[in-house]
């Protein structure tokens, strides 16, 4: 084009003038076109160019049209836009604004793109205040539109949030405007016109002043030389991107690159996050300088009335602002991944990234991660050790018998293992035996028999009830107590247990061949009823526990309430426990006594359900001939519910239930609909959605939900506006009756014919849990009141009781993974602290557990007992705050610091060694150690700075006169505290230096004498007092040290590493001892008290035991109970109770196991829930010839 | 071919086609007043609209004692006056516009004006800072090629303060262009000094190459 030739009038204007009269005389008949594009109406100017809603006619959607800025009609601009529209083409992610294609128009360039109706991320995080955990999310989702650009070599050099669209329908945010981006390509000669003058590098931009809201524009910016490099797109008089967010690098006039992305997405990210942009400044040389001065400190942005924003999350955002390219997150990749992780694991595991731990994995075992690979890796390779040390010991061993004992141990082991997902009994019994073989000699028994064992044990929990010569049991009931439980049984024997003792039966009936059909105690946990006999029978339930003084075949004569000629299904109370109701061909039936039954006339239809009002004034009924009915007790004609039904073949209904308010009726019909009736006028709410038959139908807790089952394998939960979310259950189909709901609406059980009970989570799609247990099917199940445990009766003649949610091994509460969790000093009480803010205090008699909730949601908190009997509890948290607590009340005895304002997050915590003193370790560096006076009261801290970084590690010497400090400057710190005496301050008496990286632990040994310390380096410091020199120093473990512990019995130090495995040092200096066998992160390594055990426990989710055998360390595995529904396993805590009989395990999924660590303890478990021995038959099946032995002690022979 | 007059009537009276071809007449022209004054693109078309709707629903009617394109022009004058107020960050109630500028405003941005050499680029953004009153008179003279006697005519202002005006302008002008082209050394031989005369020849490059004629 020359010069002298005015241009096409820029299609710009023509869109302008086209809009203008469109609003001045209304919209035209025939809209702006360009090409097949018919204009709609401008949405925009940005960066580069003018953007519009179009219709594209051909190929019939919606696009955005964007065009090249007037002016800019020469070739080299079209050429450019052309090759960026190009690149943006062939990228095509969900978080990138589509680009469709590019095109030509009257000399103008256009860009097609995606329509997204929605707004900008800025109008997004204005819209509503938003919580952090929204915004990462939304950043997330944009941070990887930058990915994928960067991945094709592009750069945006413009990522603010105006360039970030969300989605109004789907709320997905996509990243648009590359205007700048570069393309990989050669030189366009054409780029390069004569009259371009050229910009020095690390000038800024001197033609304008420039606002930080508004993009730069320059006369020229890049180096148009010929030199220069090819790729590089020049664009005279283009925006070089807003320097509110622009990399310093760029600012200077330099290259962008995708670090420089990072930083703009960095800075996007904080200002969203606290409001206020990370820097500020009105020209480049002073936005420049406040970077180059580092991100704002963490106390800037603090704040009463400033947004939380934690700590770790705020390190991943300030990392992405630093000066230095290279300083910051080399890609978006590694920026996202540690956006998304959760924190504490990001936390922990940031060694473990770093160090690359699947090439340990693939090296340790060979690309096995799972638990059971690991696992049968463990016992072939520790089989293989004990088959090689058998090997050699049979040959030096005379004794044949001991090796013929030893052979039929791994049989029975083996055969164990087998009975997996079989027969848990069985397996368990097996193992049993496995032991017992060795034991009844005074032998110890093998590691393989003793692992078949704990395995066995890794179940759900269930207790058997069974009454020698017992029936199928076909009815089932637990009070509401929880204290009794009551089968009836198909030859007519009704049975009562106490449930803390399943071998005193009390009975009630005996058996006469009429069937029991059901079960109810009373609300008021007095009395029990069955259905037996045409009619009911009522008990009263013995007031003492019947392991007291009542006599075993004591018969309570019953009372009853007769109903002839009805043949009567279902019990249930009344909420005020004068009456019974239950249901009999087209009548339901109220029973009372001394009365003639009263039966409720005028279905036509079978009733299948009949239930009480919540206040017991009324009876709703629901029937086959399609519709419910509201019996009010004090007479008066009952009220009709009909559904209307498009389907007058499918009979009736088959469920009806009140709201708990008793306002509203849940019906369910086999027609696929249900529906919410009001009772007090209204419209009933139908639910359409299901392809089968309804068969129930219930509210949720707070009503505002109605939960359905039906037979097209699904439940659904419905929403009031008719919208539901569907959970698949598989295997639904092969069940008997449908599937029951549990109290807490979470849980659904169902009993498939010929089998074990099945389990389901609402909201979790897939297999069942199975309930394995019982040696025949399952007849009869159901929830218990509370919904925490489950009640099967089977055809073997027995009921179990199974604990989904109160096995008191397991506890339950915490909202979010454990940070902490110890034993008191005395064993009484166990304390969990969790990220979730709360500390409980769990008493090991059962009573529920103390909830302290002293810090704030989301903070990390580091706990301890103190250590004279645990008079106090000490909790202290990522929000600076620590506290003082009562364990034995909730009381909280101080909060700490004493001065109120709040200081940098609190990291570790330790108590001196006679309980006077607490010692904190803070984020800031600085450690604070306050005075414990004997009532609890703090007094004034002091405060030691010495470290440049967090302090991750405190140690007391033993007699309490020095204090050992480090973290994540590698010194290790000496304090002398005999200052303290005379009210000065403490005196830093040495300074160690010697470690690179962080210092992750610290130890004191017994007598005082050595100092060890560990870290990030790998490297075991040992440090002889008082004057330490060089250290000694212990290598072998290849990745960082993350905990050490003393091990006075064997005279040893005992560490745990990242490396996967646990080492014994010596202290005399011998070599090391290996405990070879996780597959992951090891974070704990304990001594047990009497020196005999080591328990680690790991990132692989498992907790071992170790033992010294052979010459080497063998481990058991800790069997964990999975409910469904759990989530991550990883376990981060481990430790012994004072008497070493228990292990406590914790982790990330905020549950705590205690299991027993002993034999003895895990075979009285073990025996306790099988319930009987074997019988000579399957005896002889399975273990062969071996005489017939009782494995359990004084159990009755089933 | 009716006149601008006849076609400012019959549009007031209600024909459509007469406003849209006055439209087509006046619109590229008021869009240029209004370019580089204003502190975002999008205000650009704003402004234009408020003045052709000013047109038909002003309180100053047309009473056809002056042209219409004085008419327009003085409609956009106090629309733009307005806006200035709107946005002026000091939030003074009597604004000068003899002294304010439109870079002072709040939110005020670069020029949307882009040009190709650096001179002309440094020539629009001068403009904005410098006095209004004399961005308004020198962006006439400069962008539609008016003379002095034609401004006065259309801002209906004596031509002796007019041409006060456009010799305070330019001297602000030049002062302006060479302290922007000062700021940034570049590798072509440095302007020894800013004239009249160059300002007029960046100017008329400016016109021919965003097409204003």
């Amino acid at each position: 084009m020359t010069p002298d030739e005015p241009p096409v009038p820029g299609l710009v204007d023509q869109l302008a003038r086209a809009e203008l009269k469109a609003r001045l005389f209304g919209a035209p008949a025939d809209s702006t076109r360009i090409g097949r594009f018919s204009v709609l109406r401008k949405i925009g100017a940005g960066g580069m160019g003018v953007v519009y809603a179009a219709y594209d006619e051909q190929l019939d959607r919606k696009v955005a049209l964007k065009l090249v800025r007037p002016g800019r009609e020469d070739q080299g601009a079209s050429a450019r836009s052309r090759r960026e529209a190009q690149a943006l083409a062939r990228l095509s992610h969900p978080n990138v604004v589509q680009v469709y294609e590019v095109g030509d128009y009257q000399g103008s360039v256009y860009l097609a793109m995606e329509f997204v109706p929605g707004q900008t991320l800025r109008a997004w995080q204005s819209q509503r205040p938003r919580r952090w955990q929204d915004t990462v999310a939304m950043y997330l989702q944009a941070g990887r539109g930058l990915a994928a650009a960067h991945a094709r070599g592009l750069v945006h050099r413009d990522f603010k949030p105006d360039n970030v669209l969300v989605g109004d329908e789907d709320q997905r945010p996509r990243v648009l405007d590359f205007g700048l981006a570069r393309v990989p390509t050669g030189r366009d000669p054409a780029t390069a016109p004569a009259d371009h003058l050229p910009l020095r590098t690390g000038d800024p931009n001197p033609l304008v002043r420039p606002n930080p809201d508004l993009p730069l524009r320059t006369g020229s910016t890049d180096l148009p030389d010929e030199t220069d490099d090819p790729a590089r797109l020049t664009t005279p008089g283009a925006v070089l991107g807003t320097p509110a967010y622009m990399a310093p690098e760029q600012l200077a006039g330099g290259e962008a690159d995708p670090r420089s992305d990072i930083f703009s997405f960095c800075a996007a990210l904080h200002e969203a996050l606290h409001g206020v942009r990370p820097f500020a400044g009105d020209r480049p040389e002073t936005l420049r300088a406040a970077i180059l001065r580092g991100p704002p400190a963490r106390a800037a942005l603090q704040g009463p009335a400033k947004p939380e924003v934690p700590a770790w999350l705020q390190h991943i955002v300030d990392r992405g602002l630093m000066a230095d390219p290279s300083a910051r997150w080399p890609a978006m990749e590694p920026l996202l991944l540690a956006l998304s992780r959760d924190p504490t694991r990001w936390r922990r595991r940031a060694a473990l990234a770093a160090l690359g731990l699947t090439l340990l994995t693939l090296v340790l075992l060979g690309l096995l991660t799972r638990r059971d690979h690991a696992q049968a890796a463990d016992l072939a390779l520790q089989r293989s050790r004990t088959a090689a040390a058998e090997a050699e010991a049979g040959r030096a061993r005379a004794d044949t018998d001991v090796e013929q004992r030893r052979g039929e141990a791994r049989r029975l082991a083996a055969q164990a293992d087998l009975q997996a997902e079989r027969d848990p009994m069985l397996r368990l019994l097996l193992a049993i035996e496995a032991i017992a073989v060795h034991t009844r000699t005074g032998e110890a028994p093998q590691l393989v028999a003793e692992q078949a064992l704990l395995d066995a044990l890794d179940s759900p929990r269930s207790r058997p009830f069974l009454r020698p010569g017992a029936a199928v049991v076909d009815a089932i009931a637990e009070s509401p107590d929880g204290r009794w439980l009551a089968t009836g049984e198909r030859g007519g024997a009704v049975t009562l247990w106490a449930t803390n003792n399943p071998q005193r039966a009390l009975a009630l009936r005996l058996a006469d061949d009429q069937p029991v059909r059901a079960l109810a105690f009373s609300h008021d946990n007095l009395r029990l009823a069955a259905v037996v006999d045409a009619g009911a029978a009522l008990w009263t339930l013995p007031r003492s526990r019947p392991d007291s003084s009542v006599p075993e075949d004591s018969s309570t004569t019953p009372v009853r309430w007769d109903s002839p000629g009805l043949d009567l299904r279902d019990l249930e109370w009344s909420p005020d426990g004068e009456a019974l109701l239950a249901r009999a061909g087209e009548f339901a039936v109220v029973l009372r006594p001394d009365t003639a039954p009263l039966l409720l006339r005028g279905h036509t239809g079978a009733v299948r359900r009949a239930v009480w009002s919540p206040d017991g004034t009324q009876i709703l009924t629901a029937s086959a001939d399609g519709s419910a009915r509201v019996w009010p007790l004090r007479g008066g004609a009952p009220r009709i519910l009909q559904l209307a039904t498009g389907e007058p073949t499918r009979p009736g209904l088959w469920s009806a239930e009140f709201s708990r308010d008793g306002h509203e009726v849940a019906l369910a019909s086999a027609d696929h609909s249900a529906a919410i009736v009001p009772l007090r006028g209204g419209q009933p709410l139908r639910l359409r959605g299901h392809t089968g038959e309804v068969y129930a139908a219930s509210f949720s807790a707070d009503r505002s939900q109605l939960i359905t089952m039906a037979m097209d394998d699904t439940v659904r939960v419905w929403e009031r506006d008719g919208s539901s979310t569907v959970t698949r259950l598989q295997g639904h189909a092969e069940l008997l009756g449908g599937v029951r709901l549990g109290p807490d609406h979470n849980l659904l059980l169902g009993t498939p014919s010929g089998g074990p009970v099945w389990l389901w989570q609402i909201g979790q799609s897939g297999p069942p849990q199975v309930l394995h247990g019982h040696r025949g099917s399952v007849v009869s199940a159901r929830f218990s009141a509370d919904g925490r445990r489950i009640l099967t009766g089977s055809a073997d003649g027995s009921a179990r009781r199974w604990h989904i949610d109160d096995d008191p091994g397991l506890l339950r509460g915490h909202a979010a993974g454990i940070e902490h969790a110890s034993f008191s000093p005395n064993g009484d009480t166990i304390a969990t602290a969790s990220m979730d803010g709360t500390t409980r205090l769990w008493p090991r008699d059962g009573r529920p557990p103390l909830v302290l909730r002293g810090h704030r949601e989301g903070s990390s908190i580091a706990a301890a007992f103190s250590p004279d009997f645990g008079s106090y509890f000490a909790t202290a948290g990522a929000d600076g705050l620590a506290r003082l607590w009562d364990p034995g009340s909730k009381d909280l005895r101080a909060t700490l610091p004493v001065e109120a304002e709040r200081g940098a997050p609190l990291v570790e915590l330790q108590w001196s060694p006679k309980a006077d003193r607490l010692a904190l370790a803070a984020e800031d560096g600085r450690v604070h150690l306050v005075p414990i006076g004997i009532s609890g009261d703090p007094g004034m801290a002091d405060i030691l700075t010495g470290h440049t970084g967090p302090v991750r590690a405190l140690a007391f010497s033993p007699d309490g006169v020095h204090l050992a400090t480090a973290g994540d400057d590698g010194l290790v710190r000496i304090w002398s505290l005999t200052a303290l005496e005379q009210r000065s301050t403490p005196v830093l008496s040495d300074s160690l230096i010697g470690h690179t990286g962080s210092v992750r632990s610290l130890v004191f040994t017994a007598d005082g004498r050595d100092l060890l310390s560990a870290g990030d380096d790998a490297i075991l410091r040992i440090w002889r007092l008082p004057n330490p020199g060089v250290p000694r120093q212990l290598t072998g473990h290849t990745a960082a040290i993350w905990q050490l512990r003393t091990f006075p019995q064997r005279n040893a130090i005992l560490s745990a590493s990242v490396d996967g495995t646990a080492r014994v040092w010596p202290l005399d200096g011998g070599p090391p001892e290996l405990l070879l066998g996780h597959a992951d992160a090891v974070w704990v390594a304990v001594p047990s008290p009497d020196g005999q055990t080591i328990l680690t426990t790991s990132s692989d989710t498992s907790a071992r035991l170790w033992r010294r055998e052979g010459g080497s360390w063998q481990s058991l595995l800790l069997p964990r109970h999975r409910n469904p529904g759990d989530a991550d396993h990883t376990l981060w805590l481990g430790s012994f109770s004072p008497d070493g009989r228990h292990v406590l395990t914790a982790g990330a999924d905020g549950l705590a196991h205690v299991f027993p660590a002993q034999l003895a303890a895990q075979l009285a478990e073990a025996c306790a829930r099988i319930g009987h021995n074997l019988d000579a038959d399957t005896w002889a099946r399975h273990l062969g010839a071996r005489p017939y032995q009782r494995s359990c002690p004084e159990q009755p022979a089933g | 071919m009716r006149s601008d007059v006849e076609l400012l009537q019959a549009w007031q009276g209600g024909d459509r086609e007469a406003g849209n071809q006055l439209v087509d007449r006046y619109f590229d022209p008021i869009t240029r007043f209004f370019r580089n004054k204003v502190c975002s693109e999008d205000d650009v078309a704003e402004l234009v609209g408020q003045t052709f709707l000013g047109c038909t629903t002003g309180k100053d009617r047309f009473r056809g004692d002056a042209s219409v394109r004085q008419y327009l022009y003085s409609i956009a004058h106090n629309v733009l006056h307005k806006y200035i107020r709107a946005r002026y960050k000091r939030q003074s109630e009597n604004l000068d516009f003899a002294s304010v500028c439109v870079q002072e405003l709040a939110a005020a941005s670069p020029s949307s004006i882009i040009a190709h050499k650096r001179e002309a680029q440094s020539l629009v953004q001068a403009l904005r800072e410098i006095p209004v009153e004399d961005q308004v008179v020198l962006e006439l003279m400069y962008f539609e090629g008016l003379s002095g006697s034609e401004l006065a005519g259309l801002l209906g202002l004596p031509e002796g303060t007019i041409r006060g005006r456009l010799a305070r302008g330019k001297q602000r002008l030049r002062e302006r262009v060479a302290l922007l082209l000062a700021q940034a050394p570049t590798q072509s031989a440095q302007l020894a000094a800013v004239t009249p005369e160059l300002l007029d020849v960046w100017a008329l490059e400016l016109r021919r190459q965003q097409g204003w004629a």
